[in-house]
């Protein structure tokens, strides 16, 4: 993953940033159901390929560490009257994937009423309604954060995902409990019972 | 031809689907009158009858339903999000599907 940011989207230090966020949903009977993506744009964004929704959405402070540690993301979306909600209650987030992407990009010209700006509000739509074509832009593009959601929680306004890497995945496997030291005097003993300096213990 | 959001969305729709070209005493080319009468036609919730009449009711947008309100007629563009064009400001505006959103969707859409 580069998070190398080169200077060509710097020009005159107009810079427009934008996040894409995608979620995969998946059915309650474990098959893939379909992507929601969403950004913290003020409009539609259209990649080429894929739209996303703009939403109030906001994320707190993300952190890397040297050990790739567990992070957690808490993300909070503007639940749209509850359809969220409806969705979440009617699909399956967790344990699925989350990615959230950074895009910088130079704001194209705009011209509004025959006065050009250098540098407009970035939108560029070929759609009926407002939205901004970043295939053409020139931007920088990295992935700030990929990972699998843990839990979420809602309320009528607002819709809180917890989001995690993917090394969670990897205590998956293992029950809970082999981390439980309160079990681990009982453990020892159990092993002590049947080992002795490395062999059977047979006295 | 003059601009409201009934005439907007009725282009929009008609360029991709196969509309009714006359309702009652209207034809396609009284377009403007539905601008000249817009009171009179959202009061007697004319613009209901008019999408009742070739849709039916859902309770779960998708791209191009057709969204009403009391005072507009919109077009959906996915399940969270409808446009409509803005008499005030003479321009499109993407709004939030709410409560108050009756979503009506095309019988051959």
């Amino acid at each position: 993953m580069s998070k190398t940011i080169t200077t060509n989207v710097r020009n005159d230090d107009a810079m427009g940033m934008i996040h894409l966020f995608e979620f995969d949903m998946y059915t309650l009977a474990g098959s893939f159901d379909e992507t929601l993506r969403f950004t913290d744009h003020d409009v539609f964004v259209y990649d080429g390929s894929n739209e996303y929704t703009p939403l109030a959405i906001t994320f707190d402070r993300l952190n890397e560490d040297f050990t790739m540690a567990s992070d957690t993301i808490n993300v909070t979306i503007d639940n749209i009257n509850e359809a969220l909600t409806a969705e979440a209650l009617g699909s399956e987030w967790r344990n699925n994937r989350a990615k959230i992407t950074r895009v910088l990009i130079t704001p194209p010209a705009e011209t509004i009423s025959s006065e050009t700006y250098e540098f407009g509000i970035s939108e560029n739509s070929t759609a009926a309604y407002p939205r901004l074509e970043i295939a053409g832009l020139t931007k920088d593009t990295y992935t700030l954060f990929e990972g699998v959601i843990d839990t979420f929680s809602a309320t009528s306004q607002t819709f809180t995902a917890q989001l995690t890497t993917k090394f969670t995945y990897w205590q998956m496997p293992y029950p809970t409990r082999t981390y439980n030291q309160n079990e681990f005097t009982s453990i020892v003993d159990a092993i002590s019972e049947v080992i002795y300096w490395g062999r059977q213990k047979t006295v | 031809m003059m601009k409201n959001c009934f005439t907007i969305t009725y282009k929009y729709l008609s360029q991709k689907y196969a509309l009714p070209t006359s309702w009652r005493n209207w034809k396609e080319a009284d377009m403007d009158s539905f601008v000249l009468q817009q009171k009179r036609f959202l009061a007697r919730k004319d613009h209901l009858a008019f999408f009742k009449s070739f849709c039916h009711r859902v309770s779960v947008g998708k791209k191009d339903d057709v969204v009403l309100t009391r005072r507009s007629v919109g077009v959906c563009i996915n399940r969270f999000f409808y446009w409509v064009y803005s008499e005030d400001l003479g321009v499109i505006e993407a709004k939030k599907l709410d409560k108050d959103c009756i979503i009506m969707r095309l019988n051959n859409g």
